[in-house]
């Protein structure tokens, strides 16, 4: 059995099974060589504030503002993704997949936790989740509704099964009354998880 | 449809839980665990494969 992070151990200075395994792991593998933990703070550092979301919301924004930039992305989203500097392990081959008032889509990795890096960092715990992974094909409306979103009846939903060659990204809906709003104004009201399908843009003057 | 796209037809795992975009890690421990993945990989001491034959003889729960 595995061993989810949210467990019933106590809480005072013992640490968990998992962090004195990951503690044992380091210690040793720094002791041979083989790693350098200044370089562990680095990669971590970088997937903290580098590599995350916002960079995925940055193409939606440019898309959604500069059609010549959108056709690019639908066209070769690998080379229009790269254009703004997102590129790299894990986005090596990138799909935009676009929403409309016809169809949504979804985006899962059944087998795993296949995720675009680049755009939208590390994949979050429910993405690698066995209940997202085994409902996301069969019921993704019901998937949806955990998410709190429900979709018209007449919207067609499309999901995308991710795998280690190709990587999806969401193009939501750009929210109506948006016209006005500057790039950046607009990526703050890009979600995460509107890039991955199970969520919507925020609207106009709603706080991310 | 329930099959192998469907984490081989295995139901009941109850709803998704979703999360907020931060924090990216809920525990040190899986900072660390995440940058000593990355660092050894890049020692280059085992292809890619092998380490997803490994992954994939885990149980899926």
């Amino acid at each position: 059995m595995t061993h989810a992070h949210h467990h019933d151990h106590d809480h005072g200075s013992e640490l968990s099974e998992a962090a004195l395994r990951v503690r044992a792991l380091e210690t040793i593998l720094t002791q041979k060589g083989y790693i350098d933990p200044a370089a562990l703070d680095a990669i971590i550092e970088t997937y903290e504030t580098k590599i995350g979301p916002r960079n995925g919301a940055r193409v939606v924004a440019k898309a959604w503002t500069d059609p010549a930039y959108k056709a690019r992305l639908m066209s070769n989203a690998t080379s229009a993704i790269a254009e703004l500097g997102y590129s790299g392990r894990q986005g090596e081959h990138m799909r935009v997949v676009e929403n409309t008032s016809e169809l949504h889509n979804i985006v899962v990795c059944t087998l795993c936790s296949c995720y675009p890096w680049p755009v939208l960092g590390l994949p979050p715990v429910w993405y690698k989740s066995t209940p997202y992974r085994s409902r996301a094909v069969m019921d993704p409306r019901g998937v949806l509704n955990d998410f709190g979103v429900e979709l018209p009846a007449t919207t067609k939903i499309r999901v995308w099964d991710s795998t280690a060659e190709m990587r999806y990204l969401v193009l939501p809906m750009r929210p109506e009354g948006t016209e006005t709003l500057s790039e950046d104004a607009l990526a703050d009201l890009i979600t995460r998880d509107s890039m991955i399908g199970t969520g919507l843009p925020l609207k106009k003057g709603q706080a991310r | 449809m329930n099959g192998a796209q469907d984490l081989g037809g295995m139901m009941g795992f109850g709803p998704v839980r979703p999360e907020p975009e931060k924090p990216v890690f809920h525990a040190e421990w899986e900072k660390r665990a995440l940058a000593i993945t990355l660092a050894c990989g890049a020692l280059g001491q085992w292809p890619g494969d092998r380490g997803r034959y490994f992954r994939e003889t885990l149980p899926p729960i």
